[in-house]
């Protein structure tokens, strides 16, 4: 019993790892809290309905394509002319922008769900001794690892990836030593961007419907999984989104009946503890470490 | 005025200035009758006294909450569980806890109820804040944030005392355009009050350089918990006065999104200024209205049209322009009385930011 619960909380907090390590990447170059982050994933989720008749590879493609474009789209056209600004102001503007993308899906897609057909293939079930596991969440807990490493290796070995380390130092130091920050904010959003697509993916491919709302509930659990995992730090945003997923699922497991309603009440005032004994974060680092 | 000006003079100006344009607004409102001008009214009103809410903390400290909507809701329903009338009581609460059965007799009229509400509010939010407060930056915003889902969630499945997500009915309407005025000027002058005397230019000054006010002995969570405090009452007060005004909620009246929107009036009024709070919430409330009033009714070549949604995407549009466009706000962060000042003398320049 335990052991299942434990391999389902870890799938859940596997997805909300990678949730929180596409915010968490943006947020360390340039400070931003993008709240338009969860309308990345939700674009991506209407346009895995647009594609679903398509071959997979196409649909995969496609829509790391889309949201990478809109990803870009949002950096050239609304963060960059604020980028001086406060963080609150940034922080509203990515509001403003977050409720411009969703209610122009609603818009376009119509204010119910729009139903996506089901991935049959990833529902088959893999029995290990007691405990069942399913080929989705083996996909979740495997393309996790492999954005970790890849985006380790990217920061390590590639001249961007050190640039962009550079950058999450000391923007201004790096722009003296010859860094184009224009370049580097970009690229961190094209990164963004795929990680987006890729949740996307996970997520709705275990679901049923994308609703213009999605969105919203992505970006909440990946904003407090970055700032309880510690800012600036991406294996802490990874470990901080990955354990509001894992307390998620446990705390719906194992609360009695009665107080079972009550788990995001718990979930949430777990974080504000975590947040009076480390204020910083349970990693704080400066500048980005994978 | 210069700088010599006595502070309670001071005072009187920054709440004249401010409430004398709202007063003269309201009672043309008021004169003309028109139902739907003063719902419209009264709404922005109350959004006004939000606001102002959310401006004593975030404003006067620098530090982001997501929380005032939550002390707006506590407050609204406390003085809605109050003031519903005891006969209607059994019916709307059949399965009250025994600790709180007292409540089934118990009915206080309105504007009692909204007191009790408010100070309600203010002792949880003085419980609340003493560790909340500790938290700077994002931090601070996720701490408020994760509270706000925690009341929500409280509210929302706490049947037998809140009813839950159903809606919350039989509130005595009361909320009149005359009375969200009277609260409105409660508020400014309470916000002016404080940030105007000692125990504001305090929490200011930690805004301005945290480590140059803690070298003079200002404790930074000591102001902070003032400021909080004051906040949340101001917030409690919106709260009551809107719950009886609409008279049925549920938990996602006082969601994320009046949350967005508390946030956003202020933001592009201008953090910081008390001025701006008001402007903030004026501009954008204006603007929605007359969307709204196209969407309905058209307006010379433009037709009406019925596309939900539509009037928030050129809300939301509009509102990344003015961010792009001014950073910092419609006032920038300063006070109604600055620009007073600037124009009738150059004297000494005192920077009240």
């Amino acid at each position: 019993m335990y052991l299942q619960y434990t391999v389902d909380a870890i799938g859940t907090g596997a997805l909300y790892a990678l949730m929180t390590l596409g915010l968490a990447l943006v947020f360390s170059v340039m400070g931003l809290m993008n709240f338009a982050y969860g309308q990345l994933v939700m674009i991506g989720g209407f346009s895995m309905i647009l594609l679903r008749q398509t071959p997979t590879w196409v649909l995969i493609l496609g829509t790391i394509i889309v949201v990478v474009i809109v990803s870009l789209l949002m950096e050239r056209l609304a963060f960059r002319p604020v980028r001086a600004a406060t963080a609150m102001t940034m922080l509203i503007t990515s509001f403003a922008l977050s409720e411009l993308l969703q209610q122009a899906a609603r818009i376009a897609f119509g204010a119910n769900p729009k139903p996506l057909e089901q991935f049959e293939l990833l529902s088959t079930q893999f029995e290990v001794g007691s405990i069942f596991i399913s080929l989705q969440t083996i996909i979740v807990i495997a393309s996790t690892i492999v954005v970790l490493v890849a985006l380790a290796l990217l920061l390590r070995k590639t001249n961007i990836g050190i640039q962009l380390r550079a950058s999450t130092e000391d923007v201004g130091m790096a722009a003296l030593v010859g860094i184009k920050s224009n370049r580097v904010i970009a690229s961190a959003f094209v990164i963004s961007g795929i990680i987006a697509a890729i949740v996307a993916m996970l997520f709705f491919s275990s679901r049923t419907n994308v609703s213009w709302s999605s969105g919203q509930s992505v970006v909440l659990i990946a904003f407090v999984g970055a700032v309880i995992g510690g800012l600036g730090s991406l294996s802490g945003a990874a470990l901080g989104g990955f354990l509001m997923g894992f307390a998620y699922t446990m705390l719906n497991a194992l609360l009695p009946i009665d107080l079972r309603v009550f788990a995001d009440a718990f979930l949430y005032t777990l974080v504000i503890v975590v947040l009076l004994v480390r204020p910083a974060g349970l990693i704080a680092a400066k500048g980005v470490r994978v | 005025m210069d700088a010599s000006t006595s502070t309670l003079s001071r005072w009187a100006w920054l709440t004249g200035l401010l409430v004398g344009p709202l007063a003269v607004l309201t009672v043309i409102i008021g004169i003309t009758d028109n139902i739907d001008l003063v719902q419209r009214g009264t709404a922005t009103l109350i959004l006004i006294i939000m606001v102002v809410g959310l401006h004593v903390f975030s404003g006067n400290s620098g530090v982001i909450s997501f929380g005032s909507v939550a002390f707006a809701m506590i407050a609204a329903y406390t003085s809605a569980l109050i003031t519903i009338p005891a006969e209607d009581k059994p019916s709307l609460f059949p399965d009250m806890p025994f600790f709180l059965t007292w409540l089934i007799d118990f009915s206080v009229p309105v504007p009692l109820g909204i007191v009790i509400a408010v100070v309600f509010t203010m002792v949880v939010a003085f419980i609340v804040g003493i560790p909340l407060v500790r938290l700077s930056g994002l931090a601070a915003g996720i701490g408020t944030l994760a509270f706000l889902v925690v009341v929500q969630v409280i509210v929302s499945k706490w049947k037998a005392v809140t009813r839950g997500e159903s809606t919350m009915v039989g509130v005595p309407q009361e909320t009149t355009l005359w009375w969200a005025l009277i609260g409105v000027v409660i508020a400014i002058a309470a916000a002016a009050i404080y940030q105007l005397t000692r125990r504001g230019r305090r929490l200011i000054a930690t805004r301005e350089d945290d480590k140059a006010a803690m070298s003079i002995g200002i404790s930074i969570p000591i102001e902070r918990l003032w400021g909080w405090v004051a906040s949340c009452g101001i917030s409690a007060l919106g709260g009551a006065l809107y719950g009886h005004y609409i008279a049925s909620f549920q938990p996602s009246t006082f969601g994320l999104s009046l949350t967005f929107l508390v946030i956003a009036m202020l933001v592009v009024g201008g953090m910081g200024s008390l001025t701006g709070a008001v402007i903030g919430v004026l501009v954008l409330q204006t603007l929605a209205e007359v969307l709204r009033t196209v969407e309905l009714n058209g307006l010379g070549p433009i037709p009406a049209f019925d596309i939900p949604g539509l009037v928030e995407v050129i809300l939301a549009f509009i509102l990344l322009i003015v961010l792009i466009a001014r950073p910092a706000g419609i006032t920038g962060g300063r006070e109604v009385t600055d620009w007073f000042r600037r124009r009738k003398s150059d004297a000494v320049e005192v920077d009240s930011a």
